[in-house]
């Protein structure tokens, strides 16, 4: 039994290191990924050298209105805060002046919030406000706290409210949490794995990213709550090769854990180890499905099993193996320090919770979003991305990837959901949205779509290998307008067969597109024979 | 195939390096790879042997994983890379017209090379490129040519 003392120590050893700046100016610049390319690193750099002893500097992830970077906000001592978006390295001697000069509150233009005030924020709570790897900041906002509800729980309790959460795996299969982990606890086997998915290497998703760079912690302490709950000594972070800022992050959050004291001989002060290890990826799209995964990372070709066995009976190294996407753990910590009613009540009836959103393409606010199960897709388009710049209109909206389609606007109400959005095998898929306007012709973008399939086809199925090359020729028979009305034909029966006889699910959405134009673009198709 | 120059010095230092930080099993096979790739930014040939003979696999099955995953060189790069993502919001954000310039600026240069990613992972502010590891992103073409001018001086002064 873990006693109350040992989460409360770890508060008041936050509590004390904070107070020490509580009269002090908080300087936060969001640095990610996104706005490290718009200059927030030459903008840390900046405050690094004008801010005083009467200020810190706390470097946080992007809160997702990426479009806004680089942000940068400011807290008086008297508490109120002053945010600022679209900042350059300038910024810094201005406000290091006025700080200096005791000027508060700063005199600036308020942010306009409508794209953060338009969600419904749990797993993004506190990301791009607090220091990202810094643990007394993360203890200070409850974190690690569902940590220590959980492991003051028997695992088969731990199981159970993840069961009544209703919480599903957010990589893109939505295949209920608590049926894989029930699966995995029961699987015998002397060592047991966790894999914490975090390869994202869809085009048009950068949600896992957002994640392990602004709420690293989050991630890590649902690993070792399912660690707990399914009896594995071992997690594995799987890091997209191209992730650097995201490795580093969460290497540094790892580290700040265990010095902190959250994992030592065990968990918690529990009897119960994990030892910890991050692996890099190494470029493919099919290297986050989960059997690929598992070939990656045993050291073979970037190729996926058969199943079963299951991951969850025989995975790496032949043990029982859980994979759960970084999103799907990082609800973990809310599900476990608050009512389950708080999270249930979110979402809609058997799709509980938040879904994060890749946001991008023609609207005026791009970034990412998180917002409830059973929100319309025209809530995304037209409140939280602000719609489309005057003159120009939705001409379709590109939803789930390479493995989905493009959905006309005339389908804007549909609503988010796990699995299929609707019979055009439309899926959500790991949240991606990208919005396009009317100066885009469609054709080309399925063929876009249809090439990156064919690309990233691992080779094993050869209906995948053979026939997905084929669907871009044929894609390309429409553009050059020589296809009849015999190669819609064609074309729709080959990505069946695709569909139907590829191995792992990339293969099997790989003629989703296809389906997509003709279900919803057909009188776009030139045919000469029509 | 490239050679790596003073073959037997490097090998031998990547052969120690390895010695010291990963065991000799299947399943280290990419974090082995990676390390190599670090050192040299591709893959030579001898490398992925010594790799290979490391973690007690036949050099064909490593070299069969090293060619499926696209993210490892097996050619050695030129000393500058320009990437430009062409997925699917730099597209629409006009990323061929930066392409265009990125080549056009490159075949006037020997040691410049240009590539197309299907994603850089910026799609919130596309488009986006990528000039020796330090991507850009909201790119119009009056900067990016600023920032290729930038990379010119870079040249020059080295």
């Amino acid at each position: 039994m873990i006693k109350e003392s040992f989460y409360k120590r770890l508060q008041n050893q936050a509590k004390s290191e904070l107070a020490a700046k509580a009269d002090k100016y908080r300087v936060v610049v969001q640095l990610g990924h996104c706005s490290t390319s718009l200059g927030a690193k030459e903008v840390v750099e900046s405050f690094d050298k004008y801010l005083t002893s009467d200020s810190y500097l706390v470097v946080a992830g992007c809160d997702g209105a990426c479009f806004n970077g680089p942000t940068v906000s400011v807290r008086s001592p008297d508490g109120s805060i002053v945010s600022l978006d679209n900042m350059d390295a300038s910024i810094a001697v201005r406000i290091a002046t006025l700080i200096e000069g005791n000027v508060s509150p700063l005199k600036f233009k308020d942010a306009n919030n409508v794209f953060i005030d338009g969600q419904t924020r749990l797993v993004l709570q506190t990301c791009g406000e607090i220091d990202a790897v810094n643990l007394s900041e993360y203890i200070e906002t409850k974190g690690y706290y569902g940590l220590f509800k959980a492991v003051s729980l028997s695992p088969d309790k731990v199981i159970d409210r993840v069961k009544n959460s209703g919480l599903r795996g957010r990589g893109g299969a939505y295949f209920p949490t608590a049926l894989k982990w029930k699966g995995a606890r029961k699987a015998k086997g002397v060592n047991k794995y966790i894999v914490v998915n975090s390869e994202e290497g869809e085009p048009g998703v950068f949600k896992d990213r957002h994640l392990m760079e602004g709420v690293p912690h989050k991630i890590i302490e649902g690993a070792l709550i399912a660690a707990y709950a399914v009896g594995a000594n071992n997690i594995f972070f799987y890091i997209n090769a191209e992730a650097n800022l995201s490795y580093e992050r969460m290497n540094l959050a790892i580290k700040e854990m265990t010095s902190g004291g959250i994992l030592k001989d065990g968990i918690m002060g529990s009897k119960w180890p994990v030892k910890i290890e991050l692996r890099r990826g190494a470029g493919g799209y099919v290297c986050g499905e989960e059997t690929t995964l598992i070939n990656t990372m045993e050291g073979y070709r970037r190729e996926p099993r058969l199943r079963p066995p299951f991951p969850t009976e025989s995975g790496y190294l032949d043990s029982p193996t859980i994979i759960n996407n970084a999103e799907t753990l990082a609800n973990l910590p809310h599900i476990f320090s608050s009512p389950i009613s708080d999270f249930t009540a979110i979402g809609v009836e058997n799709q509980s919770g938040t879904k994060l959103i890749s946001l991008s393409g023609a609207v005026r606010r791009t970034g990412l979003a998180e917002v409830p199960f059973g929100t319309t897709l025209k809530y995304l388009v037209n409140h939280i991305g602000g719609g489309l710049p005057e003159s120009k209109s939705v001409k379709a909206i590109g939803i789930g990837g390479p493995s989905s389609g493009l959905l006309p606007p005339s389908l804007i109400d549909t609503k988010i959901s796990p699995g299929a959005l609707n019979e055009a095998g439309i899926i959500l898929g790991s949240g991606g949205v990208i919005v396009l306007d009317d100066t885009i012709t469609i054709i080309d973008f399925i063929r876009h779509l249809a090439a990156y399939n064919s690309d990233e086809s691992c080779g094993k199925c050869t209906p995948c290998r053979e026939g997905t090359p084929k669907l871009v020729e044929l894609i390309d028979k429409f553009i050059s307008q020589k296809a009849t009305s015999h190669d819609v034909n064609e074309i729709e029966s080959l990505a069946m067969i695709i569909k139907d006889s590829s191995l792992c699910g990339l293969g099997q959405a790989a003629g989703t597109p296809v389906f997509s134009l003709i279900r919803f673009f057909y009188d776009q198709l030139l045919i000469k024979d029509n | 195939m490239n050679t790596i120059s003073s073959d037997n010095e490097n090998l031998n230092e990547l052969k120690l390096a390895l010695e010291k930080h990963f065991p000799r099993e299947h399943n280290q096979l990419m974090p082995a790879l990676h390390y190599a790739h670090h050192q040299y930014n591709y893959l030579p040939e001898p490398a992925i042997e010594v790799v290979a003979r490391h973690v007690k696999i036949p050099l064909s099955e490593a070299y069969g994983a090293v060619t499926s995953y696209s993210e490892m060189r097996l050619v050695k790069p030129k000393e500058h890379l320009i990437k430009v993502c062409t997925g699917l919001s730099c597209k629409i954000a006009n990323s061929d017209d930066l392409l265009n310039i990125a080549r056009q600026f490159a075949n006037k240069l020997n040691d410049v090379d240009v590539e197309e990613t299907a994603c850089g992972f910026l799609c919130s502010v596309a488009p986006a490129v990528c000039i020796d590891g330090a991507w850009a992103g909201k790119l119009d073409p009056i900067n990016f040519k600023t920032a290729l001018n930038n990379l010119t001086q870079r040249i020059h002064q080295s």
